[in-house]
């Protein structure tokens, strides 16, 4: 491709002759940088010669912040050794070359994020799907299923942010499903009759479901009602559903009893009920219950009206109960201990243990659409108790409005609502309807869509107690303001510091915190990729979802510890503890004696754990690798972005690939393919500050198992790995932990990542220079608290920058 | 288009309705007062796979009417005089850039290299839409098998796409649960919020800079296509949708996942075809893969994701099994041909009055080569396209492949040979053949004159 045709530029600058970059115009390219242009490029792309019909000395210098993709352009051809040409005859070397391409790619950089951080008068900041979900619950008290087919999609993110605004784009299908979310919310809230309660149990099998032959025989033996449903591994049942269908949408409590039973070495039996029309998993556990004492397991789940299509699974891997092994017989089955079917394998060992992991299913129990007082109360108090009187219609709409949009509502707003019922009802709609047709306008309005921050009538660069408020809620729990912020914001004395450390007091003691420390996690470390390439059955026949899942709870758990029991940002580095559930303390090969098999609880870890910290955690390092091998460079990129907050330049185009290891030939690691093909002189000076940040994990496969070998192609026997390393500053270690220690001498860059992620999190926008000082006086309170978690939240919020639009 | 043609057209159309009776029952013309008048169908579709292909395998070697198809493409051999496999096409703003090459296949857009904020432009398939979209009840569809939606509105914003195929059946033919006139009061109300809500909107709007109204603006503009739409919905409510007779339409609801990968596409194809068929619909856009995690291909052995298979390595095996997978997946494209063909429409077969364009953003999938993308037009012989050759842009001025030589021949598909060699001028070639007034999309040069009779 020839360097295309510059376009006629609107230029800030025009240059001095003589091809010479002028010193007092040029202010913003580094002079060390000013020079390697001067000397390399501005011969063939100044004044006297344009090559390629490019001139580089009358671009602007404003590298990144004006729209210059020119620069773009020219750290693309340096980056790919294609300029200078190769046959000048003073080429510069190639790490000069990588300064500049860096420069110029940190000026890009800078430039977008002020780019992205530019505000207008007013922010639009769209709600996130969990925080639609969260805030119409709190609003209405109904549980919206976002992620069910044809509801919501999900958000775009940003470096891992899913709720910067300027991202977070409005199409008319964001549109059409905000009416139907709303129309779906509002029936639910206000159905035409109040439902009547939905109770019952049933057996997992019927008296009628009995084989005629048998049914008499077990009601002359008394054991009709002792009939059980046995679940061989991957095994389902169908009979959740009571006679009649759901009344109403609504949450409804399921209730199972069944047995589990484990085998001495294997998995527990795991229950998993799956909505296949939602496509949508309402729970899963495992069970481990013995055959004469089941356990009754209870769940609330959200539905919608009608039948339900519930598919119960016993999810674990095991013989398959298709061709011989588990298929149901016309024997009805009462206990294991009555032996085998003639097809079928043996149930139980010599001491009539079983064999495989089996679930017994008792019964299934139902109840329904629960709905707390509280609820209720709050959304009768949006919705006139008197037909056509209109006085209330004003005022029901205000209050909806005024909580909907976190603000209060003016006249002329509410006239527009009112205006709609009135409408209605002259088009001879039913009261209750009409009022609803208010209401739908309601949620579906810009006001309650996106969360603003500004006047559109003037500048200002504060927030007011009401945004504070929002601003606050959204950070710390996903949802609008309750009652007490609302209050506060209220009365104003939001901007008061006191008042706002004793609110994030409040609120992380609040179950609600969960839902930062998830999300916030999330997003920071990226979770969202864990599982995206997924890893290859064959090498990893281990990897399933439930461990895929353990693995990010491990996480996110980890973070919510940290918090909530005081710890420190060196725990995120390195710490001799973490959270493990039995599932995954196997994994790793740690004891699982009396560890929960859902959830997760805080266990130390041995010396000679390999574990500790974020950074060996699974699921960070599946998550910088392919599904199919590990990938150090990957590893190193994470690790600068969510340790250090700097992105490496990205990779020249069309770099050769690292070609394979032919089977012929011996073994070799991925890190000696690596470093061969790091020899190359251009890629080297960008490697030497990425690798050594991702070679300290070598002693972990694609998915976060320890190894000390690498199982590869090729002859021989598989290498060593070797997880030693140099940091750019000359620091060497040899071991993962050694490098976690040198990570740990530099806390204050770590502190000074994190406040930025959690500013860019908490302020829905990207961090620009005009918010360093802010972030600077954060960080020293950081340290000044010892780089506790939760200072660094509350100094964060109680901050000037937290106040600023 | 004169009179004459359009009730040649109408009258054709009520033709085919007797003779189609049995088969399928299209909406009654009479109910049509209100909506556009029914124009003669120029249709497209839009099929996207991802990760490039193996292109050591692919490469077919010779231009022109005498060429071979390579094996993973041996299946389109029956549709030779229907198709044309184009070499050497790229996007000049996104080469070397990776994983954004499905968001910008029909779009041709920038996107920054730096992982920055992206902004898209206006895809083909939207352009089309508005052109041809305005007689059917569907302006246009968007579809997924997996992976992400092709279509992005004017305002560079993506429109979603459906990937559930018992949703797309019932929003193709499905009958509602609630009465006409509980839907039109429905209808009626949704309008009427939507003009409040909008009003509201512009109220602040027009007190904000022009600089400061970016997300109003879109607000307001998703609002304004909504209501456009409800109207839409509106007019078409008398006109009962299509029924799809019970045996056909019990085939086109199962429940299959990939799992099953062949049946599961050949319902996603048969959904189109349906489409196409009742007319309800003229555009259609469907992604067969995302480029992260595309399931395997349990029938043909194959397990790793496609995105896995992409990172060869050059590791013979997988490579191996690479080409399986485009061999799958063209295989799976030809059967689609089949149907277009067999279903014909005053005698015609759909498939010369759509033009079916079937590729990918990425050609060399390990290094991110995205330069001699992987190309198929088909169809559209009623559109004045001019099928049976291969039209290579490499062979100018390489005069000859060497596959032998992988290194060199991934150069080829990681920089362009001919920087002329745009997707643009295919995508513009393509809008000009349904009668959009344009002479320019996004960065292209011009039309492909090979491939225009």
């Amino acid at each position: 491709m020839e360097i295309p045709r510059l376009p006629a530029l609107v230029l800030s600058l025009l240059l001095a002759a003589g091809g010479r970059l002028d010193a007092e115009t040029s202010g913003g390219l580094e002079p060390g940088v000013r020079d390697y242009f001067e000397q390399h490029c501005v011969k063939c792309h100044g004044e006297e010669k344009q090559k390629g019909d490019f001139r580089i000395d009358t671009l602007s210098t404003k590298v990144g912040f004006e729209n210059n993709p020119q620069w773009l352009e020219i750290m693309e051809r340096i980056n790919s050794g294609e300029m200078p040409p190769k046959k000048t005859k003073e080429r510069p070397a190639a790490d000069e070359s990588a300064k500049v391409v860096a420069w110029l790619a940190d000026r890009m950089k800078e430039g977008e994020a002020a780019l992205m951080a530019a505000r207008g008068r007013v922010s639009y900041n769209r709600l996130t799907r969990d925080e639609y979900v969260n805030t119409v619950g709190d609003l209405l008290g109904v549980h919206f299923d976002a992620k069910d087919p044809g509801a919501f999609l999900e958000d775009p993110e940003w470096h891992g942010f899913e709720r910067i605004g300027s991202v977070l784009t409005l199409s008319p299908s964001n549109i059409e499903k905000y009416l139907g979310a709303a129309e779906v919310i509002l029936a639910e809230a206000y159905p035409e009759k109040k439902p009547a309660p939905y109770e019952g149990t049933k057996r997992a099998v019927m008296e009628d479901q009995v084989n005629a032959r048998h049914r008499e025989r077990l009601r002359a033996l008394g054991l009709l009602d002792k009939v059980r449903f046995e679940m061989w591994p991957g095994d389902m049942f169908r009979g959740t559903n009571l006679q009649e269908p759901l009344p109403e949408a609504g949450i409804y409590e399921i209730s199972y009893t069944l047995s589990g039973l484990k085998p001495e070495k294997g998995r527990a039996p795991r229950l998993k009920v799956y909505e296949a029309k939602l496509d949508r998993v309402l729970y899963e556990q495992d069970i481990v219950a013995p055959e004469d004492q089941p356990v009754t397991v209870t769940f609330r789940t959200h539905l919608p009206k009608g039948r339900p299509n519930i598919e119960v699974y016993n999810d674990v891997p095991g013989p398959s109960n298709l061709p011989r092994a588990g298929r149901h017989g016309e024997t009805p089955f009462i206990s294991i201990k009555d032996g085998r079917i003639p097809w079928q394998m043996k149930l139980t060992d010599e001491q009539g243990r079983a064999r495989y992991p089996f679930l017994i299913m008792d019964s299934v129990a139902w109840r329904g659409p629960i709905l707390t007082d509280e609820e209720q109360s709050r959304r009768a108090g949006f919705f006139p108790r008197e037909d056509g009187n209109m006085d209330e219609v004003r005022e029901c709409l205000g209050a909806l409005a005024r909580r909907a949009f976190r603000r209060p509502v003016t006249t002329e707003e509410l006239d527009g609502y009112v205006g709609i019922v009135k409408a209605e009802l002259d088009a001879k709609e039913k009261f209750r309807d009409a009022v609803k047709a208010g209401m739908l306008a309601i949620l579906c309005s810009k006001s309650f869509v996106f969360i603003a921050e500004g006047d559109e009538s003037v500048n200002r660069g504060t927030l007011n107690d009401w945004e504070i408020a929002a601003r606050l809620s959204y950070l710390l729990w996903s949802t609008m303001p309750d009652a007490e912020l609302f209050a506060l914001a209220e009365k104003g004395t939001l901007h008061d510091k006191a008042e706002l450390s004793r609110q994030v007091a409040r609120m992380l003691a609040d179950e609600r915190a969960t839902r930062f420390t998830d999300s916030f996690a999330t997003q920071w470390l990226r979770l969202r990729r864990v599982g995206m390439f997924q890893p290859d059955k064959k090498l990893y026949p281990d990897y399933d979802k439930t461990l895929e899942a353990s693995m990010v709870g491990e996480t996110k758990s980890f973070f919510r510890e940290v918090l909530q029991g005081g710890l420190t940002l060196r725990e995120f580095l390195s710490s001799d503890w973490s959270m493990m559930n039995a599932g995954l303390a196997q994994y790793y090969g740690l004891p699982d004696e009396g560890l929960p098999r859902d959830g997760f609880q805080r266990v130390s870890l041995p010396a000679d754990s390999h574990r500790g910290g974020l950074l060996t955690q699974a699921a960070i390092l599946s998550l910088t690798s392919d599904g199919t091998r590990h990938r150090p460079v990957h590893r190193g990129v994470w690790v600068s972005e969510a340790i250090f907050g700097r992105s490496p330049p990205p990779p020249p185009a069309n770099v050769e690939p690292i070609p394979t290891n032919p089977v012929d030939a011996p073994k070799a690691t991925l890190r000696m393919k690596l470093e061969a093909h790091i020899r190359d002189a251009r890629c080297a000076a960008c490697h030497a500050r990425i690798d050594p940040l991702g070679l300290a994990f070598e002693n972990y496969d694609a998915i976060g198992r320890w190894r000390t070998d690498e199982i590869t192609d090729g002859t021989g026997t598989n290498p060593k790995v070797d997880p030693s390393g140099t940091l750019p500053d000359g620091r060497e270690y040899t071991t993962p932990e050694e490098f976690k220690k040198l990570l740990l001498a530099d806390l204050d860059a770590f502190n000074h990542t994190f406040i930025e992620k959690l500013a860019t999190y908490g302020l829905r926008r990207s961090i620009s220079f005009s918010d360093r000082d802010e972030l600077k006086s954060i960080a020293a309170e950081s340290k000044a608290k010892d780089y506790r978690l939760r200072d660094i939240v509350e100094a964060f919020v109680v901050s000037d920058l937290f106040q600023k639009r | 288009m004169s009179n004459l043609n359009l009730n040649r057209w109408q009258i054709s159309r009520r033709q085919m309705l007797k003779g189609l009776g049995a088969c399928i029952a299209l909406p009654l013309l009479d109910c049509m007062a209100s909506l556009p008048a029914p124009s003669k169908p120029k249709r497209s579709v839009f099929l996207y796979i991802p990760n490039g292909v193996n292109t050591l395998t692919w490469q077919i070697e010779k231009a022109g009417a005498d060429y071979e198809f390579t094996k993973p493409m041996k299946s389109l051999e029956k549709h030779r005089a229907d198709i044309t496999p184009i070499s050497g096409l790229h996007h000049p703003m996104v080469l070397g850039k990776h994983h954004n090459c499905e968001k910008v296949w029909l779009t041709g857009a920038n996107v920054p290299g730096d992982g920055g904020a992206f902004r898209n432009t206006v895809s083909a398939d939207q352009i089309i839409a508005d052109a041809q979209g305005v007689a059917t009840r569907f302006s246009s569809l968007e579809m997924a098998i997996e992976g992400v939606s092709l279509a992005w509105s004017k305002d560079g914003i993506q429109i979603p796409a459906e990937r559930n195929t018992q949703q797309i059946f019932n929003s193709l033919f499905g009958v509602e649960k609630d009465s006409k006139e509980t839907i039109r009061r429905r209808l009626s109300r949704r309008g009427s919020i939507l003009d409040l809500v909008a009003e509201d909107a512009n109220r602040v709007n027009k007190k904000l800079g022009s600089e400061d109204r970016s997300k109003l603006d879109e607000y307001l503009t998703a609002v304004r296509q909504v209501e456009e739409r409800t109207r839409r919905a509106d007019e078409w409510l008398n006109v009962p949708k299509p029924v799809v007779p019970a045996s056909e339409a019990a085939r086109l609801q199962r429940k299959l996942s990939m799992a099953e990968a062949g049946e599961y596409y050949r319902l996603f194809y048969d959904l189109m075809v349906m489409a196409l068929r009742t007319d309800s619909t003229r555009v259609i856009t469907c992604g067969i893969g995302s480029e992260g995690n595309t399931s395997g291909i349990p029938e043909i052995g194959i397990l790793q994701t496609r995105h896995g298979l992409s990172h060869h390595n050059g590791d013979p095996e997988q490579l191996r099994r690479l080409t399986e997978t485009d061999t799958f997946l063209v295989g799976q494209f030809s059967y689609f041909l089949d149907q277009l063909k067999e279903h014909k429409e005053e005698n015609t077969p759909l498939l010369d009055t759509t033009q079916v364009l079937w590729g990918s953003g990425m050609a060399y999938g390990h290094s991110h080569g995205n330069a001699n993308l992987p190309t198929i037009l088909a169809g559209g012989k009623t559109l004045g396209y001019k099928h049976g050759t291969h039209v290579d842009f490499n062979l100018p001025k390489i005069a000859k492949y060497d596959i032998t030589d992988a290194q060199g021949h991934y150069k080829i598909c990681s920089k362009p040979v001919d920087e002329n060699a745009r997707v643009s001028n295919l995508l513009l070639t393509m809008l000009q053949r349904v009668e959009v007034k344009a002479d320019k999309f996004q960065d292209s040069v011009g039309p492909i004159s090979q491939i225009v009779a």
